[in-house]
């Protein structure tokens, strides 16, 4: 009886310990490929890679700023996926969270500890009801929330364009809105440095929503409702109502991201400047494999990466560009589990054979 | 004498622990129609595919039309040699033609290199005069009703040249009237040289169509007869088997009518929902102490009973009275707070999130339960010291509340269904629906026995099951469920289980009013 439960249990630890080596694999085998790739533009891989992640760390503020982002947008992936709906609108809800904070914070007058609450909780409105609309399509007509979610995407991107451009322009230069009033701002964690404390207000996202998940009745009944819609209907389970939460929480969740960028980051809205967010929030919540606690690891990871390419780019002039297609080729890796487990097997099937090779020998000497 | 087209001798295959065919012979001979008749998993089926290539048998010999086949071969042989299976679910491309489907694959027939459409639909027109089915061509075959679909699979096989046809089930999906068009083209089909082999369990149509029968029973063949020479009686007794003891069951003296039912089931309807039997006016009492068997071929209605009775699929006519109480719309909620406890026939699907631990599943029953949960929140302790407990009570294993039911055994993942559902307080009545499906032979003793104490401490139980044997030793009383009615119900003593089998294939039938 003993053995049976150590055996099991040891057989749970060995796949979540084989998880987390596919996803270290895939990223070295990434950053082989990414090496070939440097190679062949005439850069020593070795010496660019150190210039990345070093020079990244100089800038460890940066970092830590786009975290801040990835982590929201990673867990506004990671949630709906848990009832078994993909939140492709992230780009929008970035965006248009990003557009409501800019809006509130320099339109109204509210004292400085009321103002950045304000809104975040306008933000998280307005994301919410983008990300809804894709899940009642889906539970009213049937219709892809991946589909609509894109297409959400490019409405909520162009209608953004035109505040900005007209009603909200903020300067006569560019299509951006006014600055946010010094009330509505988040202070930055350190004088100069580029991070705010909205680091904190993500940071307490993911162990809120770790929590949830795993200690509260409306966890429990996501979870139940993306493994398995009929068991779970059967024990009263409102599944589709699950579906839709789940998505207005996405939602919210990557409203935030663009609110806490606004009032502790840029301070406006600038046209074209939230873009990708959200799609990096997608690869943020599958390398994290949708574990909230996870997302913090992975959104640092990511973070590090993008803001190493950028000082890549300045010194060995090696496109930023670079770093979009290692994260390409990571993200490629990692939604091909079988790749790397093909690639095992047939290492092992090797050694096998090379372990009977001599044997078959010897028999038929 | 005719020529033998199929000859099967000792034919045995195994599914791990579970002999689905052991030692099975079978005979058929040219241009004749051949019922294979037996209750769900008597290994009809499996016979067929292996005739057919599906599966590879173990052991026994088979002779295809005077061939020899070897032990290994695949479905592309048998049709080689004239054999072609229609089965139970048709694999026809919705969206393609009538003429399409039925040269699917077999383009060569017309052209090697192009596809004409023409062509395809002037052979398939003069296949359909030369046999007599009447289909046109150029029809969406999505559009075709079932009866049609499945003339379209028989051409399907007929274009290939079939000697043998094999239908599986051929009028499960079927209205009387397609059955009765079936029949005679599968009457014109013989007159035409081809040779039938029709996998039942229906007696009324062995007795309609075919020449003569083979009954298998769990897994063995029981007896060739004649049809002209035998009767439903007989051929219910070979495919149920002898009547069976009723051990578990003292025999009570109260009457029925007498007692007061906790629940009444009153004229239940449902809608209909694709191919599903749906309720048509199910009337039920359940008794507090008793077990009522509800003994039926699967997809009789079973599922909906089932699905009203957990609150999932909902009433759109009928009530269910409790009480003083009456229901007219059952919701998940409103039927657990009646207390009533659910086990469904798929532990897998229905009855378990699989990738959820033993605790959670368990807890996911007890929604609101202030026990072990406060403001939505899971107080750990108390649902670990409750779960525990359950382990212990109903020995699951490994005993463990954070296993993941995917990676326990059946028995166990029905253990952990039956704990959740029969611990729940103010429970009144139990369904169990195929409760012991596909478990060990101490994991079934262990549900039976778990449902007689509830029954001997006074609960009500609902138990629906497509084995007659489970029913007679289970049951106070049996109810026959037939086409989404209940079509007989009486004290189980009083049933015969010649009676039950022809109440159940339809060639008996009795309104009940409750």
């Amino acid at each position: 009886m003993k053995n049976l439960l150590s055996a099991e249990r040891m057989a749970r630890l060995k796949w979540q310990l084989l998880d987390l080596v596919y996803v270290l694999i895939s990223i070295m085998l990434a950053l082989v490929v990414g090496g070939i790739f440097l190679l062949i533009l005439g850069s020593n891989p070795i010496e660019a890679y150190y210039i990345m992640f070093q020079k990244a760390f100089v800038s460890f503020g940066a970092i830590l700023r786009r975290m801040t982002i990835y982590l929201l947008s990673g867990l506004a992936v990671a949630i709906p996926v848990k009832s078994g709906m993909f939140n492709m609108g992230g780009e929008g809800q970035i965006a248009a969270g990003a557009m409501t904070a800019a809006m509130l914070g320099s339109a109204l007058a509210l004292p400085a500890g009321i103002h950045p609450v304000v809104c975040m909780l306008g933000a998280i409105l307005v994301g919410a009801l983008l990300s809804s609309i894709s899940a009642l399509m889906k539970l009213k007509f049937g219709s892809s929330e991946v589909v609509t979610g894109i297409m959400l995407n490019y409405i909520v991107m162009y209608i953004l364009q035109y505040l900005s451009m007209y009603p909200f322009r903020g300067s006569p230069n560019s299509a951006q809105t006014a600055e946010i009033l010094e009330t509505a701002k988040i202070p930055r964690l350190a004088e100069g440095s580029q991070a705010s404390y909205g680091l904190f207000i993500a940071l307490g996202c993911c162990l809120l929503f770790a929590f949830i998940m795993n200690r509260t009745r409306f966890g429990l009944e996501l979870k139940s409702a993306g493994f398995n819609r009929l068991a779970a209907s059967y024990q009263g389970v409102r599944v589709g109502v699950m579906s839709v939460l789940s998505m207005a929480i996405g939602g919210g969740l990557a409203a935030m991201a663009g609110a806490v960028e606004v009032m502790g980051g840029r301070y406006l809205y600038l046209d074209a400047y939230f873009t990708n967010y959200g799609f990096d929030g997608i690869a943020v919540a599958y390398m994290a494999r949708n574990n909230p606690l996870a997302v913090i690891v992975t959104a640092f990871f990511l973070s590090t990466l993008k803001v190493g390419a950028v000082a890549l780019d300045r010194q060995a002039g090696v496109s930023v560009y670079f770093a979009i297609a290692l994260q390409g080729i990571i993200i490629a890796l990692l939604v091909s589990p079988y790749l790397v487990e093909s690639v095992f097997n047939r290492i092992r099937q090797k050694r096998l054979a090379k372990e009977k090779e001599p044997a078959i020998k010897t028999a038929s000497t | 004498m005719p020529e033998t087209m199929i000859s099967m001798k000792d034919v045995t295959i195994r599914f791990g622990s579970l002999t689905a065919n052991d030692k099975v012979s079978l005979e058929v001979r040219e241009g004749e129609i051949m019922s294979l008749l037996g209750e769900n998993g008597a290994g009809k089926s499996t016979l067929m595919k292996i005739l057919y290539g599906l599966y590879t048998r173990e052991s026994g010999e088979i002779v295809i039309d005077g061939n020899v086949m070897p032990k290994r071969y695949a479905p592309a042989d048998a049709i080689k040699l004239g054999v072609s299976m229609v089965p139970q679910h048709f694999m026809l491309i919705d969206s393609f033609t009538v003429a399409e489907n039925i040269v699917l694959g077999e383009e060569q027939q017309i052209s090697h290199l192009m596809m004409s459409k023409e062509k395809a639909c002037a052979k398939v027109d003069s296949l359909c005069e030369r046999f007599g089915i009447p289909l046109s061509p150029k029809q969406i075959v999505g559009e075709l009703p079932m009866g049609t679909k499945q003339k379209v699979e028989i051409l399907k096989a007929l274009y290939r040249g079939t000697k043998v046809l094999i239908l599986d089930e051929p009028t499960t999906v079927l209205t009387p009237q397609e059955v009765d068009e079936l029949f005679v083209l599968l009457r014109s089909l013989q007159r035409k040289g081809i040779t039938i082999i029709i996998i039942t369990h229906k007696l009324n149509e062995v007795l309609d169509i075919s020449d003569r029968v083979t009954v298998m029973r769990l897994g063995k063949n029981m007896e060739v007869l004649e049809t002209s020479h035998t009767n439903a009686q007989e051929l219910s007794q070979i495919m149920v088997g002898k009547e069976v003891s009723n051990v578990y069951v003292e025999q009570g003296e109260d009457e029925a009518k007498q007692q007061n039912a906790v629940f009444r089931l009153v004229n239940l309807h449902t809608k209909r929902e694709g191919e599903r039997c749906n309720l048509q006016g199910i009337n039920l009492d359940l008794f507090p102490g008793k077990v009522v068997g509800v003994a039926g071929i699967d997809g009789n209605g079973q599922t909906d009973l089932v699905e009203v009775l957990t609150g999932t699929k909902a009433l759109s006519e009928g009530e269910i009275r409790t009480g003083d109480q009456c229901i007219l719309a059952n919701t998940v909620e409103e039927m657990r707070t009646l207390g009533i406890g659910i086990i469904p026939e798929d532990r897998t699907q229905q009855g378990l999130v699989l990738d959820l631990t033993v605790r959670d599943n368990i807890l996911l029953g007890y929604k609101s339960d202030t026990r072990f949960e406060k403001h939505g929140i899971i107080n750990l302790q108390s649902a670990n010291k409750y779960v525990g407990d359950l382990i212990q009570k109903y020995d699951i294993r490994p005993a463990r509340g954070n296993a993941v039911c995917r990676f326990i055994s059946g028995g166990n993942q029905q253990k952990v269904v039956l704990a959740r559902e029969l611990e729940r307080t103010g429970l009144k009545a139990v369904v169990a629906s195929q409760p012991v499906r596909g478990l060990d032979v101490g994991a079934i003793q262990f549900t039976h026995s778990t449902l007689l104490k509830l029954r001997s401490e006074g609960m009500a139980i609902l138990l629906i099951s497509s084995d007659l044997d489970e029913i007679k030793t289970m049951s106070d009383y049996i109810a026959i469920i037939r086409n989404g009615r209940i079509v007989a119900f009486k004290k189980a003593s009083d049933f015969s289980k010649d009676e039950i089998g022809l109440y159940m294939g339809g060639a008996k039938s009795e309104e009940v009013t409750a």
